[in-house]
């Protein structure tokens, strides 16, 4: 499995032909408390940098962007009564799981990701 | 940088119609550019992007005095809105978006004509500790936008009275409204009015940005498809009620008939939407349920065939 970053601090934990998608730690501490996310819908297609999904923390109604093309297959029910777990884990709470046709080739590693954020 | 400034203030008093040009100058944000746009609305419920209406607002209630229900594409609490409120709007791109920045040129518009005024917390803006102004945020690919209202009249017992869902106690998934002490502006000074606001909003807007060309534009300079399209997508009852997850009623049982799951809206003791899921094998049955469920009034005796629903339902409630 390796995790790729987008700059818009997504992350996609690639195995195989899916990834599982999610935020970073950094944008969950930007965004603060998270009270609401809208899931993508299961079977929708999406290409990498369209808007995948809305959360609405505390602070504002935030976007979140798909790092990766391909049809979403899965979601994190989970998440719908309790956005707070991505706050607690944000790097297991994986809100879809994406059928990858296309990585883009400009998504991050951990070491790159870690020094982007730090600017 | 911000080299230009666009000013707009709305013409009309219709919800839809503001919240369209709202998000049209959202879409046509651009870098060096700021917008500032000010707005009123005649009586409306204003609910967050998340929020479920009927646990937020009386909605029977507001529909039969002539109010207007309308969803915001920011977060937050439920508002009430009527011409002696103002709303402002701030839209710029992410580079030049600073929260800070715009609640302190409000706050400055509002120091200018003497009213007290300062930021709490990272919402709202108040006078003698009481809110005036609750603020919303919103964070796109295209740019930021930042709104608020700022009381300056509003009629506090039609606020009361359209928010107050304190009757109902139901279990929804959407965001819960905070309730606040509020104040209006006018309580410092009985003169001032929205448009004295707006045009010491406007000084402190264009003060703050002084090397940027101004732009004041018309809504008659606007493009006329483009905004009656978005009014259309606002005034969706659809998106304004909210699908599935914004049912402020839902539980699971197993009835003789098969396992449940019931969501229902109820506005004081009328069902005004319902839909079930169930595993229960003749699906006919279980749409005529629902269809006898929709405008049912709870207190009356039901039909039979959904005697089992109603006890549910006065359950859930209690």
């Amino acid at each position: 499995m390796k995790i790729l970053y987008r700059e818009s601090h997504e992350w996609a934990a690639i195995e195989g032909k899916t990834a599982k998608i999610g935020i970073s730690d950094h944008a969950q501490k930007e965004l603060g408390d998270l009270v609401f996310i809208n899931l993508p819908e299961v079977g929708a297609t999406v290409k990498a940098g369209d808007v995948l999904c809305d959360v609405e923390s505390v602070k504002a109604v935030s976007d979140l962007y798909a790092p990766v093309s391909g049809k979403i297959v899965k979601v994190n029910e989970e998440l719908e009564g309790a956005p707070e777990l991505i706050n607690r884990d944000a790097m297991g709470a994986w809100i879809c799981e994406i059928e990858v046709t296309e990585v883009p080739s400009d998504l991050m590693d951990e070491a790159a990701y870690a020094k982007f954020i730090k600017g | 940088m911000i080299n230009s400034l666009k000013i707009v203030r709305a013409e009309g008093f219709m919800p839809y119609r503001n919240q369209a040009i709202e998000k049209y100058l959202l879409k046509t944000c651009k870098s060096g550019e700021a917008a500032l746009y000010l707005w009123q609305n005649d009586k409306t419920v204003f609910i967050g992007k998340n929020q479920n209406a009927y646990t937020e607002c009386r909605v029977a209630a507001l529909k039969e005095d002539g109010g207007f229900l309308a969803r915001r594409f920011t977060g937050g609490g439920a508002v009430y809105h009527d011409k002696g409120n103002l709303n402002f709007t701030f839209v710029l791109p992410e580079e030049d978006y600073d929260i800070k920045n715009q609640f302190s040129i409000i706050i400055c518009a509002l120091k200018s004509l003497g009213l007290p005024a300062e930021l709490n917390g990272r919402n709202d803006m108040v006078a003698d500790g009481r809110k005036f102004s609750g603020n919303a945020f919103y964070k796109g690919k295209n740019g930021c936008l930042h709104h608020g209202t700022v009381l300056i009249k509003t009629d506090g017992a039609a606020m009361e009275k359209y928010l107050d869902v304190s009757r109902v106690k139901l279990e929804a998934k959407g965001v819960k409204s905070v309730k606040s002490r509020v104040c209006n502006l006018s309580e410092f000074d009985p003169r001032v009015t929205a448009a004295d606001i707006s045009e010491a909003i406007i000084k402190a807007f264009t003060a703050r940005y002084p090397s940027a060309g101004c732009r004041a534009i018309k809504e008659s300079g606007l493009p006329a498809a483009e905004i009656q399209r978005l009014t259309a997508e606002f005034a969706d009852r659809n998106y304004v009620l909210g699908d599935d997850r914004h049912f402020g009623l839902r539980f699971e049982r197993r009835y003789e008939w098969g396992v449940a799951d019931v969501r229902l809206n109820i506005d004081g003791d009328v069902i005004e939407d319902a839909r079930i899921y169930s595993d229960a094998l003749d699906c006919e049955a279980v749409e005529l349920k629902e269809k006898l469920l929709k405008g049912l009034d709870i207190t009356k005796k039901p039909d039979p065939r959904i005697k089992d629903i109603i006890e549910t339902i006065g359950e859930v409630r209690k």
